[in-house]
């Protein structure tokens, strides 16, 4: 029977419900599809981050392509006495400068800026404008819980910071393997894949953990992203007041210093003038990450259960 | 009566020293239910207890037979219970079908179940031709209807319907109640609608739970609620309508005339069984008699009036 206005009837549902264990990831992939609706920031933010990996990338390409033409065979019964000492100059240079794990670690000191961008702005909001439309009532009138909430809406972060670190520094990593002579880089340097799998889950773990902290405690998401760039420029510079003045192991005060020691650490080129060492940068970030959690847990109670 | 679909038990929310609910002991038998009171008498307030967004400070509840306090029994509960809130509460960014698929896929429904079900509830509140549309280019009506599309989308079987006519023109309002009376009449669907309205409760429901300042003030069927001690009934009297008149004072009844053939009649009795002898005694018939009840609305009134207590 319909209602009178109309003719369309109610038809009952006749399928099941599922009691799936994965119960947040609708919550992530109606959010990923509802943030890639934003074409214009996806251009802006993630165009410039594209372009610096292409250049990577055909830098790698030109370091291996240079280094087999300078070593290839008969190479040198061309050259005369200055053509050898200035090839000699170049694959030094070319050690030196172009070697692909250094290359590794400032691109991914580099990409840091533009995935920070990145997920702040796409993930900004998940907290405070589901809280600002009041659609947190009707997701905890469904059969998910806080952790499920927060899971779905981490992923969503993730995902964003993900593609701004992890895939950049993987397609470096397969640039080189590709370019180098008979896989030489895949059979040398293998362990740098895990290592920047690893680096980048940190960093993503870090970033999307900052983000949705001031999600969660921000009214809106113009308060959220001022709060995450507050929060990571101003830390620099009142933590290396601190170093200086009083304590040096205060540097570690700065997420991006302990994220540098950190990286530097991963990709096994310790420098010894970092301020922070890694273990201080390990607590720093640990200390952070266990209050960003508590924060979030604490807050998303509010939303699913009021005391 | 068939088991009780929501059943309280001194249940109690303090919010500091503020009493939102006081102890409310009641059990709802399904079918369509009005949770009436004023702005503040604690509806929303019991609705997210029962939904378990809300920790109750005292007392228990059970809805379809869940305990609501109970982590696991809360999430088997609200696969089971359809929830349109009071507030603007749509989720921003995305438009109709997207909202609706969404929360049928969180409530536990496979994606291709979810986008099918998201069009035939769409359809059935009228949406149809809106569903690709944002938000943002709703109208209340329409965002009204959008709320009830996404609590029926997993099709549970009770419905707790927050004030669903807030906001809207006479058309929207009347569509909406049309859809919740198919919904509580035909569809057989319990649901608690929580309205300050008293003719959408009327028009609607069957049962009704009036509350007040965190109290409960009275609870029944509208049928029995309505129902006062002393009727007056208006009867159509064919034959010797003076001698019929003549008699009804002489055995004492108030009357008016209100038409040629009809009167209005205040009885005692509730079905009015002896103005039929008295009309045959006098040589005329009753040949229509229709009791006229007082309105929800004096009930109401005249419920509020009787158990005012001074606020806590």
């Amino acid at each position: 029977m319909s209602a009178e206005t109309h003719l369309e009837v109610y038809r009952p549902f006749l399928g099941k419900l599922r009691d799936d264990p994965l119960r947040f990831w609708p919550l992530t992939t109606t959010g990923l599809r509802t943030a890639l609706k934003q074409r214009r920031a996806l251009f802006i933010l993630y165009l410039p981050a594209l372009i610096v990996t292409v250049v990577v990338c055909f830098v790698v390409y030109v370091k291996f392509t240079a280094e087999g033409m300078l070593h290839g065979e008969g190479a040198d019964e061309k050259l005369d006495f200055q053509g050898q000492l200035v090839k000699g100059m170049v694959l030094a240079q070319a050690e030196q400068l172009l070697n692909v794990v250094s290359l590794i670690l400032e691109f991914s000191k580099g990409m840091g800026g533009f995935a920070l961008l990145a997920v702040t702005w796409f993930a900004s909001g998940l907290f405070c404008e589901d809280k600002k439309a009041g659609a947190h009532q009707l997701y905890f009138a469904r059969p998910i819980t806080r952790l499920d909430y927060f899971l779905g809406k981490f992923l969503i972060a993730a995902f964003f910071a993900a593609w701004a670190m992890l895939v950049p520094l993987l397609s470096v990593c397969i640039a080189a393997t590709f370019c180098s002579p008979e896989w030489s880089f895949l059979k040398q340097e293998w362990d740098v894949f895990f290592r920047v799998i690893a680096f980048s889950c940190l960093w993503t773990v870090v970033a999307s953990s900052l983000v949705l902290t001031a999600s969660a405690l921000a009214s809106r998401k113009s308060f959220a992203l001022l709060g995450v760039f507050g929060f990571v420029m101003i830390s620099v510079p009142i933590a290396a007041t601190l170093g200086e003045f009083v304590d040096k192991r205060l540097f570690a005060l700065a997420l991006l210093i302990d994220l540098d020691a950190l990286a530097q650490e991963f990709f096994g080129r310790t420098d010894t003038e970092n301020p922070v060492s890694l273990s201080g940068a390990l607590v720093a970030v640990s200390a952070l990450l266990a209050i960003c959690w508590s924060v979030i847990w604490l807050r998303l109670r509010r939303l699913e259960v009021v005391a | 009566m068939s088991e009780a679909i929501i059943v309280l038990d001194g249940l109690e929310k303090r919010y500091g020293s503020i009493r939102a609910l006081e102890g409310l002991t009641l059990e709802l038998p399904p079918g369509p239910t009005g949770l009436l009171g004023p702005n503040g008498a604690g509806k929303s307030t019991l609705i997210k207890l029962l939904l378990g967004q809300l920790e109750p400070s005292g007392g228990r509840a059970r809805i379809a037979g869940f305990d609501p306090t109970q982590r696991a029994q809360r999430l088997a509960l609200r696969r089971k219970v359809g929830y349109m809130p009071e507030s603007d509460c749509l989720i921003p960014r995305m438009n109709g079908v997207e909202i609706v698929t969404a929360l049928g896929r969180l409530t536990g429904m496979t994606a291709r179940d979810a986008m099918t079900r998201a069009h035939e509830v769409l359809d059935y509140v009228e949406l149809e031709e809106a569903r690709y549309r944002g938000l943002d280019e709703y109208s209340t009506g329409m965002k009204q209807r959008l709320k009830l599309a996404q609590a029926l989308v997993h099709d549970p079987e009770l419905l707790l319907l927050d004030e669903p006519t807030n906001g809207l023109d006479p058309k929207g309002r009347k569509h909406m109640l049309e859809l919740v009376h198919d919904l509580g009449h035909a569809q057989g669907k319990s649901l608690l609608l929580c309205s300050h309205l008293l003719p959408d409760v009327e028009r609607t429901c069957e049962h009704i739970v009036m509350i007040d300042k965190g109290r409960i003030r009275s609870e029944g069927s509208i049928e029995e609620l309505t129902r006062s001690e002393a009727n007056w009934v208006e009867v159509e009297v064919e034959g010797d309508l003076a001698a019929f008149q003549a008699r009804l004072g002489t055995e004492g009844y108030e009357l008016e005339a209100t038409g040629p053939q009809r009167l209005r009649v205040k009885v005692m009795e509730p079905d009015g069984d002896r103005l039929f002898e008295l009309a045959g005694s006098c040589g005329a018939i009753v040949s229509e008699l229709s009791i006229e009840r007082s309105s929800l609305e004096d009930v109401f009134l005249e419920t509020l009036a009787r158990t005012e207590v001074p606020a806590t």
